[in-house]
């Protein structure tokens, strides 16, 4: 069997060369698992996202040193790390618990300031996500439930899915890109509620959205 | 526990200088690192850096075991059990064999000198504060010139370490730990302390840690005609080869530890000092009589200075 | 064909994406830009199910990158350096900086030197360079020992040391 591309260094060498498009694909791909790792050190959703969008910047410009050593996500996700930690530190040089001066707590009770991701409306808001997200998957017809599942929740390769489906590749991929595809409409109002921007007002111009 | 609650009240009430029996609280903190169920994400503050672990900790019957993992740089993963070490490293990562390998604070400790801590230091209880969804108590510690300050949090019932800081004596936070997510008393499951990369790691290390013998320098070419008070010899080790001589010892206080390093090695020019800083680490370096001395630890520059300028190497027997 | 360009998006994020797939993906968003808005959604579709945090970064990143293309401004202090064949250019930085001297010397006070890149000599360099290697070292035995009797001993992943003034 055939060595798989590397298909993000193809990508990232088409991106050395000018073609910003090919940069979008990465940001597509990996903008999520950034966030997840930013949120590690940053619980503002907002300050979050100004992170790994500051990372992908930061990335892009320093695309020309990229040599290929590291695969390009652990190199960004070093990025991404470093970002929020200097974003951390942006926040003044002493520590605060909370926004405030720790020496002004001395002896009071602190109620507890729960985190952006941790308010009751957070909360909601992501556990109404996993239970739409559960309840389009369950909706999905029986070959695309199956083929997305395996995928998603087992790990398998599409080689795999299709001896296990006994069904040829291109079916697996088909079904796999259908099945997201219904979930995303059936979603379209629970998740564009959890982005900060709605598909209406994205930046870039000549979108229909 | 009663004598944890005595205490307690007793520097809740700001009773000071405490017996070493008073102590205990910190015996009981370093126990709850070890033998405590839990699993959480901790930032490792230094200065101006950050680094992000996570870490899955078990004891039972026992026996602790420990999942560390570094979520940031090479992100390696340090799987303790007992006595054994093994450090599982993530394809490409830069030098992971000469990696240092992180821990957990006061994981590793076996015991503490409560008789020494408590003659150089003196604890004060400054209130109380929510950390990572968990109360916790402020216990400062303050020493003299020569040692910073620590704070410690810790958890009002299992006594776990939320956060501990080093502090300047000008009140700068050199170092700071803390949790920023934490589950306590948690059943772990196996799958838990598994290393993601277990299968997939290139390299791996296994280390055996084994007591400390005791510390001898004797016969050494080289010696501190000063120390600071409080600070007795924990470990030293000495080899001669081609280039030289080497010799290392490391003192501590009980709480806090800096390590002097001599190698007969001549810096470009002798007399010539350099001082560098990471979080609370102060590093000197210079020249002795043409051999380079290297001072690193958890100590004030003032102090490193001062064990550089006493220090000695090759004096004539007396 | 869009349906054969959206099918390989769905594979990239995947991993199952061919260099065909690398084509087709590019070509379409070249011949329709609104693409990218609906290929973030499917990409938020896989994300959501694999419990990530979803952003909308994608949307809003090419307005936030700056016109300038990506020439490259290789010039520098660790540019130099790594022609030179030295790596680890952050920490030379460093040990060459704050110097003082122990013995009391009222005239010598504490210099920052700082080296400009042009003057770089290699031997001067590498010295530098092995010294700074050692007192990593150094850092690591410290740490080990401490940890027996410390708490905060932790070496962190990648050591930076700072130019420190005298206290």
């Amino acid at each position: 069997m055939a060595e798989p591309t590397d298909v993000d260094l193809l990508l990232v060498l088409r991106a050395q060369k000018g073609d910003s498009r090919a940069f979008d694909l990465l940001v597509l791909k990996y903008q999520h698992k950034l966030a997840s790792v930013v949120s590690r050190y940053i619980s503002e959703r907002d300050a979050v996202e100004d992170v790994v969008q500051d990372a992908f910047i930061k990335a892009y410009r320093a695309l020309p040193g990229f040599r290929g050593d590291s695969a390009f996500f652990t190199w960004i996700y070093r990025i991404a790390t470093n970002t929020a930690k200097n974003h951390l530190e942006s926040m003044g040089r002493r520590p605060s618990y909370r926004g405030q001066d720790i020496d002004e707590l001395a002896l009071y009770d602190l109620p507890e300031a729960l985190q952006d991701r941790d308010t009751p409306d957070a909360l909601l808001a992501r556990s109404q996500l996993d239970e739409q997200l559960q309840k389009a998957l369950t909706a999905l017809p029986e070959e695309l439930k199956v083929a997305l599942t395996l995928r998603e929740f087992d790990g398998l390769s599409y080689q795999e899915i299709s001896e296990i489906m006994e069904t040829p590749i291109g079916t697996v991929r088909s079904r796999i890109f259908r099945a997201r595809e219904s979930i995303e409409n059936e979603l379209k109002v629970v998740m564009s509620g959890i982005g900060r921007h709605t598909q209406n007002q994205s930046a870039r111009g000549g979108y229909e959205g | 526990m009663r004598s944890y609650l005595y205490l307690c009240a007793l520097l809740l009430l700001g009773a000071a200088p405490v017996q070493a029996m008073e102590w205990q609280w910190l015996n009981a903190m370093r126990q709850s690192v070890q033998e405590t169920n839990y699993r959480g994400d901790y930032i490792h503050r230094r200065g101006d850096q950050t680094n992000a672990y996570s870490i899955v900790h078990r004891f039972d019957q026992g026996q602790a075991v420990e999942l560390l993992r570094q979520l940031d740089g090479d992100m390696i993963e340090i799987l303790r059990d007992g006595l054994r070490t093994v450090c599982y490293f993530p394809d490409g990562s830069e030098a992971a064999m000469t990696h240092a390998v992180p821990a957990a604070p006061f994981s590793q400790v076996a015991e503490l000198d409560l008789q020494r801590i408590g003659e150089n230091y003196q604890a004060r209880a400054s209130g109380e504060q929510r950390v990572a969804g968990f109360n916790a108590r402020i216990i400062e510690l303050k020493g003299d010139e020569w040692r910073y300050s620590q704070r410690f949090w810790l958890e009002t019932e299992s006594n776990l370490l939320l956060q501990s800081e080093l502090i300047s004596a000008d009140g700068q936070v050199l170092e700071q730990f803390r949790f920023t997510r934490l589950e306590i008393a948690v059943t772990i499951e196996d799958v838990e302390l598994t290393p993601s990369l277990k299968d997939a790691a290139v390299l791996q290390q296994v280390a055996f840690r084994s007591p400390a013998d005791v510390a001898n320098d004797a016969g050494y070419r080289s010696a501190l005609d000063w120390l600071p008070a409080g600070f007795s010899l924990a470990h030293a080790e000495a080899r001669q080869d081609s280039t030289g001589i080497y010799e290392q010892r490391t003192f501590s206080d009980g709480l806090t530890s800096f390590s002097v390093f001599i190698e007969g090695l001549a810096l470009p020019a002798t007399g010539q000092s350099t001082l560098a800083k990471m979080g609370a680490t102060t590093a000197l370096m210079t020249a002795v009589n043409g051999y380079s001395v290297t001072i690193i630890g958890e100590i004030p520059a003032l102090t490193a200075k001062k064990i550089a300028q006493m220090l000695s190497i090759d004096r004539p027997a007396l | 064909m869009k349906a054969k360009a959206n099918e390989a998006f769905s594979a990239f994020l995947d991993g199952e994406a061919s260099e065909i797939d690398v084509q087709r993906m590019l070509k379409a968003l070249d011949e329709q830009p609104a693409l990218l808005s609906q290929w973030h959604g499917l990409s938020k579709a896989k994300a959501g199910l694999q419990g990530e945090v979803l952003i909308d970064t994608a949307l809003t990143f090419a307005a936030a990158v700056p016109a300038e293309t990506s020439a490259v401004n290789s010039t520098g202090w660790r540019f130099r350096l790594q022609q030179a064949g030295i790596a680890a250019a952050v920490a030379l930085v460093v040990i060459t900086g704050a110097r003082y001297s122990l013995t009391p010397e009222p005239s010598a006070p504490v210099v920052a030197t700082v080296v400009a890149p042009e003057r770089i000599n290699t031997a001067l360099a590498q010295q530098q360079f092995e010294a700074q290697r050692r007192l990593d070292q150094y850092l690591r035995e410290h740490a080990e020992q401490a940890s027996f009797t410390t708490g905060h001993v932790v070496v962190p992943a990648q050591l930076q040391w700072v130019e420190a003034q005298s206290e």
